[in-house]
């Protein structure tokens, strides 16, 4: 057995030696050859709120890159190295001339670079599963949003072309998208609309949610929100903490989840109409009273497609945006509808 | 047909295919629904055609036959590919891997019967036949004591002059045990020292047959279809190599007989031992047995194999006063039972198993993960001799694979309530089976094989959490197929062999029809000029990530009715050349284009039905060089091999396939090709008790798609447009690694402790420790980008002990 052991350790160390190797990224010339920096272009209107409409564009950078977007160094003195206030300033086309054009009416939208403050909340969890102190952090980001003057509307079924301009690039992209409505939840059993978006659950009890959409749509963005005491600092079970957390109060924590989501192939070959489901379940220890909220958006084919594809970001299939000769640019452009359901938890 | 008066042979042939069922009126409910549509008019009225009708044409009449098995007289075991000649006439023959043998249109009289084979004695007997007569001779022989210069000859010069077939090799457990190996024999690992064959990484032994992926290549052990013949991710195959008697390789080109798969057929015979006897071996991995001994009128043969790292690293912990928080170990076990009922019936039963285990568990994070998967295979296999002419056996085969992975996390509030999640994913396919095959030997010119085979598939996918189902797939198919071939020896020099081969597969509406060609001209008596044609469909493909690295498991998958059939064909000439006994050599070149190849469809929409998959193209052609050497102190194979593999693929579905200088190309080599591939297998005899093996590959690199720039990318979540920084990459597969390069050597000491026969083994995997890139990691959140790589396995030495008693 000793020798096994022995054997057995240098085995592992002969591998744990030998397995990886670091390398220069000169040597991989031949690869990357002269490439050069180009754009990454991602719109998306809101039908809810238009003047959250926002066109995202920025650069994409070489493997070479020495430009310090990711330098290792605390630029700006918080303790955080090559963070999001740090970096996404450096990849920013603050360059461009953006307009967004209702193709129904002919009326054109000025889209104007602002800085957006977006913020994260760091969830800390204790060695014993209790939540800990959260740090909430706030962040530059920026995009073009549609000028306050002009009174931007996102009106359904109707088409919207955007067209981007940068100096820096000196490259024209342009893109189209179609509105499509929001989606109705439904009763699964008699496909009818439920009376009002409210449903009540016990504790302990599951549920799947199922709405329906225009059959163009077929790609959701589902963004479960749940509020929760914490109750003596534990976690309560049922309710997850998967991504940014918000301390609305000292004891009151408000839980975002979001994910993507498609429709239902058998439901929708089945019923002949677009139709998406989402199941949660409510846990034993959950706190009565407080109501979760589940908002659906509707996402439009390019944008959908755009986000589930697993397509190159410059395939012609996978972005609809196009530059001045007709090539493929990275990203896409699209809209967004939502409607909301609350669920109520009872005894 | 009822007007027709049938020969006897054909009567007999015709009620076996009622026998079996393929007369409808004799079908159960299930049969009832299901063979109007598999066995349609169209296609009975074909298949009992060419069955009907190609017989007597050929038949020769009034010859007089001699048949029947050759044995080892130590073991009891078959002798497979030895040379029977009738000493004063020119009639030969050479008995096939069940030992069976035909001698026929023999003139009447007294003659002289010689069996020979390289390491055996010569058998001679004297024999009288009548006109017209037919003599049953089953023959024991006995080896020769071997000298020390002497190793088997496995190839003869009868097989060299008279097989047909092309891109055959036949793999003896000698050539598995004398190829050095990572830690155990491996019959994947010698074959993928072929020059037809490649290997992804040193992690997987999967085969890479000239240029096909390895969902294309058919695994019969004992006539059972072995779905996932891997343990550990595919670092062993899960054949013990001391069961295999013959593993017959056919990297292509093959015949009729052979149902559906478009590369090589792998056909392992497992051993047939009379006496009792045992083996095991004890190595750094695991250790495995085997026992054999008599049966009614047969004999019986069982083994079993199972890994114990994970055994010592749980006394490991627990001396450390550690919890073991993780168990993995696979084992795989096989029996096999025959009994030779009379002189023309025997039955054999053998069952295949092999399971992998991994668990993981957690109180810290109360986590309990469990994930198993494995084979079960039990086949039953009748044969049936009547008389000189024909050779019947009938299969029934249950081929399982399946896979379970359940998670647990359970979650505790501060009253100490539990709660449970429970996630579980499981996925199996079973596929049952019966075919007959029939060979008839119509007489020296001509040996017709015909036969059919019915195959129910179940697939199943199910996932869920809790009481929540997200998948729960199901899919059944039937597959009916039937196939006549001949081989057909024209004169002295030229030989051909031609079968169709029919298969109705339920989901599709029409029928497949594949027909096979193959000749054989004997340029001199040691060189010979060899060609093949045919077509091949295939119904079952497995759903991987083309770009994946390492593979766990394989998804198999019936194609769906959606998408054609996948299919091939194969153009393959070559030149075998003679030099000496036991010395061949052989020049093929082949090409193959590929039609509806199915591949994961990038551009699906998870939101749509039916666009899981894209129907795509490809070619492969290459050439191939292979000296073997069986005989004389030094022993192994010298192979070189050029291949070009190129598939082709409209992903973004706008009608066009083009080649570009970025990652949106759709005319790309795929993962596993390599061009040029060099392979030296030696085996040197030192002295009578020490061997010393060696196996050097030189191939090119695996392609790999070069990374050219980086950008913010937030994938599916619109909440952070940011979440990650992704590779822009270049043309898929366009760069390579640089080229692989291993050698590996071992020493074979024979060894008799305590008068127990043994060898103890030496082994050293890449003994110059040549770095072999397996892939690159890029790290973005640097500037500039750092990059860095994995190898495949440094030098490794390994040992191990076998005894025998």
């Amino acid at each position: 057995m000793h020798i096994l052991r022995i054997c057995l350790a240098a085995l592992l160390v002969i591998t744990a030696l030998a397995c990886e190797r670091e390398l220069e990224v000169a040597d991989f010339k031949d690869d990357f050859g002269n490439y050069q920096p180009e754009l990454k272009v991602e719109g998306l209107l809101d039908h809810d709120t238009p003047e959250e409409s926002i066109i995202r564009i920025i650069k994409t950078e070489p493997v070479t890159e020495a430009a310090n977007v990711f330098n290792g160094i605390d630029d700006d003195g918080d303790g955080e190295i090559d963070e999001y206030d740090e970096t996404l300033p450096l990849i920013q086309d603050t360059t461009a001339t953006v307009t967004v054009t209702n193709l129904n009416s002919g009326e054109e939208y000025e889209f104007q670079y602002v800085t957006v403050t977006e913020e994260l909340f760091n969830v800390v969890f204790r060695e014993d599963n209790t939540l800990g102190e959260g740090e909430r952090r706030a962040y530059g980001d920026g995009g073009y949003k549609p000028k306050k003057s002009d009174r931007f509307q996102v009106d359904l079924y109707t088409q919207y072309r955007l067209e981007v301009y940068s100096k820096a690039f000196d490259q024209t992209i342009t893109g189209t998208t179609t509105v499509y409505p929001p989606v109705e939840f439904i009763d699964i059993d008699t496909l009818s609309t439920l009376d009002d978006n409210r449903i009540t659950l016990k504790r302990g009890d599951g549920k799947t949610i199922y709405w329906r959409s225009d059959l163009d749509v077929t790609s959701y963005y589902v963004t479960v929100v749940t509020v929760f005491e914490l109750d003596n600092e534990m976690l309560v079970e049922g309710l997850s903490l998967e991504d940014e957390q918000i301390l609305e109060e000292e004891r009151v924590v408000e839980s975002a989840d979001s994910f993507s989501l498609s429709r239902d192939k058998d439901l929708t070959e089945q019923h002949g109409i677009s139709i998406g489901k989402e199941s949660f379940f409510v846990g034993r220890e959950a706190n009565a009273g407080k109501p979760l909220s589940i908002t659906v958006d509707a996402l439009s084919p390019e944008y959908g497609r755009y986000i589930f594809s697993a397509l190159p970001l410059n395939d012609a299939q996978r972005s609809n945006l196009r530059d001045q000769d007709g090539k493929p640019v990275m990203g896409a452009f699209g809209a967004t509808a939502s409607n909301s359901i609350q669920v109520a938890i009872e005894e | 047909m009822s007007g027709l008066r049938l020969p006897i042979g054909l009567r007999k042939t015709l009620d076996i295919w009622v026998a079996l069922g393929y007369n409808s009126r004799n079908c159960g409910s299930e049969r009832k629904r299901l063979m109007p549509q598999i066995f349609n008019r169209k296609f009975s009225v074909l298949t009992l055609s060419l069955i009907a009708f190609l017989p007597p044409l050929l038949f020769a009449q009034g010859d007089a036959r001699i048949n029947g098995y050759l044995h080892d007289k130590v073991t009891g075991s078959p002798l497979p590919y030895a040379r029977i000649i009738l000493g004063d006439t020119q009639f030969s023959a050479t008995s096939d891997v069940h030992g069976y043998y035909v001698l026929s249109g023999i003139p009447p009289g007294s003659h002289k019967l010689i069996v020979s084979k390289a390491g055996y004695e010569r058998v001679e007997k004297e024999i009288e036949i009548q006109p017209d007569g037919e003599l049953r001779l089953d023959v024991e022989v006995a080896p020769e004591a071997i000298q020390l210069e002497e190793v088997t000859v496995t190839g003869e010069l009868t097989r060299f002059k008279e097989d047909v077939e092309i891109s055959r090799t036949n793999i003896s457990s000698e050539d598995i045990v004398n190829t050095p190996s990572f830690v155990e024999a491996d019959v994947f690992r010698t074959i993928q020292q072929l020059p037809s064959v490649t290997s992804q990484s040193d992690f997987s032994s999967a085969l890479i047959v000239r240029g096909g992926s390895p969902d294309e290549n058919l695994i019969l052990v004992d006539g059972a279809e072995i779905y996932n013949p891997y343990h550990l991710g595919g670092l062993f195959s899960t054949f013990n190599a001391d069961t295999i008697a013959d593993a017959k390789f056919l990297a292509g080109g093959y015949p009729a007989e052979y149902p559906g798969r478009l590369s090589s057929i792998l056909d392992i015979t497992s051993r047939e031992g009379k006496q009792i006897k045992g083996k095991g071996e004890i190595s750094l991995l695991s250790s495995k047995m085997m026992l054999e001994g008599p049966f009614y009128k047969g004999a019986w043969i069982i083994s079993g194999r199972r890994t114990y790292f994970d055994l010592i690293a749980e006394r490991f912990n627990r001396a450390r006063g550690e919890d073991q928080d993780w168990k993995y170990y696979f084992w795989d076990g096989q029996i096999k039972i025959f009994s030779d009922l009379n002189a023309e019936n025997r039955l054999t039963f053998s069952t295949f198993d092999g399971r992998d285990v991994l668990m993981f568990f957690s109180e810290e994070e109360d986590i309990d993960f469990n994930w198993d998967w494995g084979n079960n295979a039990p086949s039953l296999k009748w044969r049936y001799v009547p008389n000189a002419k024909f050779f019947s056996e009938l299969v029934l085969t249950r081929s399982n694979f399946d896979f379970d992975v359940d998670f647990t996390q359970t979650e505790i509030d501060s009253d100490g309530n539990e709660d449970e999640t429970v996630s579980i994913a499981t996925n199996q396919i079973q596929d049952y089976s019966i075919s007959e095959r029939l060979t008839w030997y119509l007489s020296p010119q001509h040996t017709l094989k015909m036969g059919a085979t019915v195959k129910k598939l179940n697939m199943e996918f199910n996932f869920h959490v809790d009481n929540v189902n997200y998948f729960d797939i199901a899919q059944d198919a039937y597959i009916f197929n039937a196939f006549i071939q001949d081989k057909w020896k024209l004169n002295d020099q030229l030989s051909l062999q031609f079968g169709l081969r029919g298969s109705k597969y339920e989901l599709h509406d029409n029928i497949y029809l594949d027909p096979r060609l193959g000749f054989k001209y004997l340029l001199s008596d040691n060189l010979t000029f060899k060609g093949s044609w045919g077509r091949f469909s295939q119904f079952l493909f497995t759903v991987n990530d083309e770009d994946q690295v390492l593979q766990i498991v394989d998804f198999w998958l019936p194609v769906p009715k959606e998408y054609d059939a996948i299919q091939n064909q194969h153009f393959i000439l070559g030149f075998e050349r003679w030099f000496s006994p036991g010395f061949t050599g052989s020049v093929e070149t082949y090409y193959k284009p590929y039609s509806n190849v199915l591949t994961s469809n990038l551009g699906n929409d998870p939101g749509r039905a039916f666009d899981e998959f894209i129907s795509g193209t490809g070619r492969v052609w290459g050439l191939e060089l292979f000296l073997k050497k069986t005989a004389g102190k030094i022993s192994g194979w010298l192979g070189y091999s050029f291949s070009n593999v190129e598939r082709r693929f409209d992903f973004n579905e706008d009608g066009k396939v083009e080649k570009t200088d970025n990652r949106a190309s759709e005319i790309y080599p795929p993962k596993y090709s390599r061009p040029h591939s060099l392979n030296l297998v030696a085996s040197y005899q030192m002295s009578q008790n020490n061997r010393f093996s060696l196996s050097w590959t030189v191939s090119s690199g695996q392609p790999y798609t070069p990374v050219v720039g980086k950008v913010y990318h937030g994938g599916d979540r619109l909440d952070n447009p940011y979440w990650d920084v992704i590779s822009i990459e270049s043309r898929k597969n366009s760069a390579r690694y640089p080229a692989y390069v291993r050698g590996d050597i071992a020493w074979i000491r024979d060894i008799s402790p305590f008068g127990v026969d043994g060898k103890f083994k030496l082994q050293v995997i890449n003994f110059t420790n040549h770095y072999n890139y397996l892939l690159y990691i890029w790290d973005h959140r640097r500037s500039p980008s750092e990059v860095t790589a994995i190898s495949m396995f440094p030098i490794i030495p390994t040992f191990g002990l076998e005894f025998e008693f």
